[in-house]
């Protein structure tokens, strides 16, 4: 009993001790720990900082990148959406104008809780806006908002999206245009000819709507035929190429394997669909049995097609032009590289004449505008053609040729005529070289100049239709739609080479006297955009594939007119607007 | 209460530790500071190692944060192709532009210019170091149909040295550059509006004109070394220097489209 109670007084005395190493390798253990404390926390620190870093630097740019779709988003709701500047009619926390980013939208999970993320966007002027308005007003939005000069952004409009997260930022300029004519080589309301290539209606035959009932899309409008023929229907046929993006608002008529688009990138819309949801947009139309078409593009499916509706008039570019390079009556444009040639008839008041008057060396319009007022007493037929290109003096008609090495747009109140080649500079390839681009934009027609003999031999004593045989055995061309036996007549224009957009916006885009004449004249070669309300098929005819009279078409697009549009060009009646480009740009300078 | 006594005895006592019991404390205190110095120096090591490690990290990540800066700014135009042809697993070649600021300190509207970019990465071998090289070309040409002339003399500079490729779980290297595109209508098992995940080239393949148009994706792997230590990767103290990064960029304006789309890069619809 003493010997265990003298064992525990041992091993308690022991344990109470305070000698030996244990504070020695406690405080080394201690000492070691704590180095490496230091060092966990020297690598956490270093690799916290940049990872958190590295995250809000890619927060930010995602922030950046959600203002730019919010405003997408919104002018794809409103294609108005721009006009409102900085007010929409819901309210958007988001915008600024130039020089402001003090209004931010927070970015939000789905729950509504705060992501400690945020966008600023600014509407960024025109870099042409007036000095003493530089910014979005709403009051003179297009020339404080669309770029007007910017070789490669004319027709554009840009926001930059500041993103906010932590102490980062990102900021990302994007350039927002729209779908318009120039964005097609082919653009077209009706696959179908225009009313006026049915000459002058037997109106004793003939009901007054008897044509203007074609004015429908195909299905809609009554079927091709009939006697005396009506609703001709443009048919895209074997050996044919469109050589670019394509849009009508129609159905196409296609018959053998025409080629459509040139890469991937061509889309080819088709927006009508005939009878059914799924429906391809194209067919033979009940006159091609053979339907195979080559989609070289983007088929696009009517149903996936955003509608592109063209404005009722070009009378908005009458109230823009500059009053020196506003002209009334048939006016004569010589193209000479920076400057022009203009002929312009004016009747004599007294006597009732017209005589023209010549100015050399006319500068382009500091604006890029020319318009050519006056509407025409007689309705054009392009068989003759009517009025004659003698006889148009009192008509808003604009003759137009040359080359140009500045952009230019002129437009007519009546028609657009073509009368020579219409070039720019080149390279070898026949693709341009500088910035320059020329619209075209005709309320009624843009014709190619195609004179035919009006008198001409008959063939064993016969005219062909209705033209007349007169006493000198000789057939007198009359306005007939049927094919005619005229052969080409003095001037005519061999292989033309238009470098342009064109638009005819009530009309279309048309050879006169497309059915006459011997196809020796070579290709329409078109470099740039056709675009009409009625197809822009009639500049020739065809036997199978074979030409028999006018032109068949060599177009191509100006991929040029991809970023950017002659001045002032005519945009339709509601776009959708797309992103363009995406850049990123210096943060603002300036924090609200 | 008590208070200890000291004796006049038992401090002019003499005896104390024997020379065993020296030489056990001595073998113990060497011991110990063995010990404590082995851990002092493990632990300076490993500082230094940390601090390499973050460098490259830093350097790492801000190369790769420029590269990414640079993709997301190769949309220049809609329907464009920002990467292009000859591109491999190891040389990027892409256009790109930031936009400058105009005369009124706001980004320009036009790029009258645009450059070509190739980011060449070049193995390490012996001595010598991986190494990011970038060399690019101003552009001529009229917008959108920007040209190159390759054959001129190219800006060139050292985006990172100290660069490897990255070794993925099961002991692969993962290629530096990697290219994808949307599934397509005509692809097997095709899931429309989403990328296919199977890269477009592999190996020394280049991308051809047609795959080049196709990709809307690039992702970028590589590995941060610190300088003159690439070659020290597998041995115990190189091993957690290196520092792997990816990221990736998706070259699209808008929201790929599950619908009858081919969904090409830059494309806006």
């Amino acid at each position: 009993m003493t010997t265990s109670i003298s064992y525990l007084r041992s091993a308690l005395m022991r344990l109470r001790g305070q000698e030996g190493i244990t504070m020695i390798i406690a405080i080394g253990v201690m000492f070691v720990t704590s180095l490496l404390l230091v060092a966990t926390f020297t690598a956490a620190n270093g690799e916290i900082h940049l990872s958190a870093t590295d995250t809000s630097q890619k927060k930010a740019y995602y922030a950046a990148l959600a203002g730019i779709e919010n405003y997408e988003n919104h002018l794809t709701e409103d294609g108005n959406y721009l006009t409102y500047c900085t007010n929409p009619p819901e309210t958007n926390a988001a915008l600024n104008q130039v020089g402001e980013t003090t209004h931010r939208a927070t970015i939000t999970n789905e729950s509504g809780e705060s992501l400690n993320e945020e966008y600023a966007i600014q509407l960024l002027p025109a870099e042409s806006a007036p000095a003493n308005d530089r910014k979005c007003d709403p009051n003179n939005l297009v020339e404080t908002m669309l770029e007007e000069k910017s070789p490669g952004a004319v027709g554009t409009f840009r926001i930059e999206s500041t993103g906010y997260s932590g102490n980062q930022r990102r900021t990302l300029v994007a350039d927002f245009r729209n779908a318009n004519f120039v964005s097609f080589v082919w653009y077209t309301k009706y696959e179908t000819g225009d009313p006026a290539i049915y000459g002058e209606p037997l109106k004793e035959k003939e009901p007054a709507n008897y044509y203007t009932e074609c004015s429908k899309f195909y299905g809609e409008r009554p079927a091709d035929g009939g006697t005396p023929r009506r609703c001709i229907n443009n048919f895209f046929i074997n050996g044919e190429s469109v050589n670019g993006p394509m849009h009508t608002e129609d159905h196409a008529g296609v018959c053998g394997s025409p080629v459509f688009g040139r890469s991937e990138n061509d889309r080819i819309e088709f927006g009508h669909a005939y009878g059914k949801p799924e429906d391809e947009g194209y067919s033979g139309e009940g006159v091609c049995s053979e339907v195979k078409p080559v989609f070289k593009g983007k088929h696009v499916l009517p149903k996936e097609v955003v509608s592109i509706e063209p404005p009722p008039g070009d009378e908005e570019l009458k109230h823009i032009v500059e009053p020196a390079y506003e002209y009334k009556n048939k006016t004569e444009i010589v193209l000479e590289g920076g400057t022009m040639t203009v002929t312009n008839w004016e009747e004599n008041a007294l006597t009732k004449t017209w005589t023209s008057k010549t100015q050399v060396g006319v500068a382009y319009p500091p604006n890029g505008i020319i318009y050519v007022a006056g509407g025409c007493s007689v309705p054009y037929s392009p068989y003759g053609p009517k009025p004659k290109y003698t006889e148009d003096q009192a008509c808003g008609n604009v003759y137009v040729r040359g080359e140009y090495t500045n952009s230019l747009t002129i437009a007519a109140e009546n028609d657009v005529i073509i009368n020579g080649n219409l070039t720019t500079p080149t390279n070898s390839a026949g693709v341009p070289t500088t910035n320059a681009l020329l619209g075209l934009i005709a309320n009624n027609f843009v014709r190619i100049y195609h004179p035919v003999k009006e008198f001409y031999p008959a063939k064993s004593g016969k005219c062909n239709g209705s033209d007349k045989l007169n006493a000198k055995g000789e057939c007198e061309y009359t306005d007939d739609a049927a094919e005619c036996d005229a052969p080409n007549g003095v001037g005519d224009l061999e292989n033309p080479k238009i470098y342009a957009a064109m638009l005819a916006v009530k009309h279309a885009v048309i050879v006169d006297n497309y059915i006459c004449g011997l196809p020796e004249l070579g290709n329409l070669n078109v470099y740039g955009a056709v675009a009409g309300l009625y197809t822009n098929g009639f500049t020739g005819e065809f036997s199978g594939s074979s030409i028999i009279h006018g032109y068949p078409y060599d177009a191509n697009y100006d991929d040029r007119l991809q970023v950017e549009e002659p001045p002032h060009f005519l945009n339709p009646i509601e776009a959708s607007w797309f992103v363009q480009r995406e850049t990123l740009a210096a943060n603002p300078k300036e924090e609200g | 209460m008590g208070r200890p006594r000291l004796s006049l005895k038992a401090l002019r006592e003499e005896h104390g530790f024997t020379l065993i019991e020296l030489l056990v404390a001595m073998s113990l205190g060497i011991l110990v500071s063995g010990i404590a110095l082995s851990l002092l120096n493990f632990t300076t090591a490993d500082v230094t190692r940390i601090t390499e490690r973050v460098h490259a990290d830093q350097t790492g990540r801000v190369a790769l944060e420029k590269l990414m800066l640079a993709l997301h700014s190769s949309c220049l135009t809609a329907k464009s192709d920002p990467i292009k042809p000859k591109s491999t697993e190891s040389k990027l070649r892409f256009v790109s532009e930031t936009s400058a600021e105009n005369e009124h300190g706001e980004p320009s509207a036009a790029l009258p210019s645009i450059k070509l970019h190739e980011v060449v990465y070049t193995a390490g071998s012996g001595k010598t170091e991986g190494t990011f090289v970038e060399k690019s070309w101003t552009s001529k040409g009229i917008p959108p149909n920007y040209e190159f002339n390759e054959k001129e003399t190219p800006t060139q500079r050292i985006v990172l040295t100290g660069v490897q490729k990255t070794e993925n779980s099961k002991k692969e290297l993962v290629p530096i550059f990697r290219y994808y595109r949307y599934y397509r209508e005509t692809d097997s098992k095709a899931v429309l509006g989403e990328l296919d995940p199977t890269p477009i080239v592999s190996g020394i393949e280049e991308l051809n004109e047609k795959e080049a148009l196709s990709v809307a994706k690039v992702s970028v792997s590589f590995t941060a070394v610190p300088e003159g230590k690439e070659n020290k990767l597998n041995t115990q103290f190189g091993g957690g220097r290196p520092v792997a990064l990816e990221d990736s960029a998706i070259l699209r304006l808008s929201p790929s489209s599950e619908e009858n789309s081919s969904n090409l890069p830059c494309a806006e619809l």
